[in-house]
């Protein structure tokens, strides 16, 4: 998508389409080393963004069919945080997309002298290497 | 694109009925390769491409029996380039909620741009389009302007279009290709 406006021009991408897969399961294939963190989405309403109290409960943190080991869990801050924890887990998912982008951009030139990110698709940069 | 130079498996015959923009498959026991008139000439493309990737999205007909000839669209050489690109872009991520009415409400946005990390938290905004207005604010300030988010397309770029059309602000489409 792009975005333009007075003075300025953004452009907003997205990397699934260019490197599939979940960004957890992407973190552990490329040995990042910033690791997807956890959080408690379905926590989150208008009167929780500032919530600092008891850890939420264990459910509010299942992501899809993905639930939260138990030794995850209580590894949290008994005192919760909302709004600390959501800056650390969005800082932490931007962060990793960044290597991860980062190191398939070099692996990419480095096999086929391409830039990839040159490319939005997996299927179009298959064509250009 | 790459080519390299591998013609000694054709027939003089099959070379004569290519054209411009048409490939062939080698289908040959052990050889899954794709062939492509480049500039006139027979070449080889590399990598190896698997039979089926092809059959899934061309329509082609039988030559023999062990050549098959299809349509493609015109393959453009890509230039390779000799050193590393530079990192020439940023990450962003959208943290939302479930309204009353189902509807994906952002509360946070974070941006990593040029190793440096910001954050937009709702509580500090009177609304969540004030919210997206600071984003993009700041974003000015960057020399980069490319911004990748993990499956962005069918999420954090509706949502945040949603609310950049309420504002009126300009918005355009980037073919997927």
């Amino acid at each position: 998508m792009i975005i333009t406006g007075k003075g300025f021009r953004v452009v907003l991408k997205d990397s699934l389409r260019l490197i599939p897969g979940s960004l957890r399961s992407l973190c552990k294939a490329f040995d990042v080393p910033t690791s997807k963190g956890v959080f408690p989405h379905a926590f989150i309403t208008p009167k929780t963004l500032e919530y600092v109290g008891a850890c939420p409960d264990r459910e509010y943190f299942k992501s899809g069919e993905d639930a939260l080991s138990s030794a995850e869990y209580t590894s949290l801050p008994p005192v919760y945080d909302v709004r600390r924890q959501a800056i650390d887990y969005n800082r932490r998912d931007c962060i990793a997309l960044y290597e991860i982008i980062t190191l398939f951009q070099t692996m990419v030139f480095d096999l086929f002298k391409v830039n990839a990110l040159s490319f939005n698709t997996i299927a179009s940069l298959a064509y250009g290497c | 694109m790459s080519w390299v130079d591998d013609y000694s498996e054709f027939s003089t015959p099959l070379n004569d009925r290519f054209t411009p923009g048409n490939a062939i498959v080698d289908k040959h026991v052990g050889f899954k390769r794709l062939y492509h008139v480049h500039d006139g000439i027979v070449k080889c493309f590399a990598p190896v491409l698997s039979d089926s990737a092809i059959e899934g999205e061309i329509e082609g007909y039988i030559i023999t029996d062990n050549y098959r000839i299809y349509k493609l669209p015109l393959m453009t050489s890509m230039d390779t380039i000799t050193e590393k690109p530079k990192s020439r872009y940023g990450t962003y991520d959208i943290e939302t909620y479930m309204s009353d009415k189902g509807e994906h409400c952002i509360y946070m946005l974070g941006t990593f741009i040029d190793n440096e990390y910001t954050s937009y938290y709702l509580s500090d905004f009177s609304n969540e389009s004030d919210l997206v207005s600071a984003f993009l604010s700041s974003v000015k300030k960057y020399k980069i302007k490319t911004l990748y988010a993990h499956n962005g397309g069918r999420y954090d770029t509706v949502v945040i279009a949603k609310i950049l059309a309420q504002k009126q602000v300009r918005v355009g489409a980037m073919p997927v290709e």
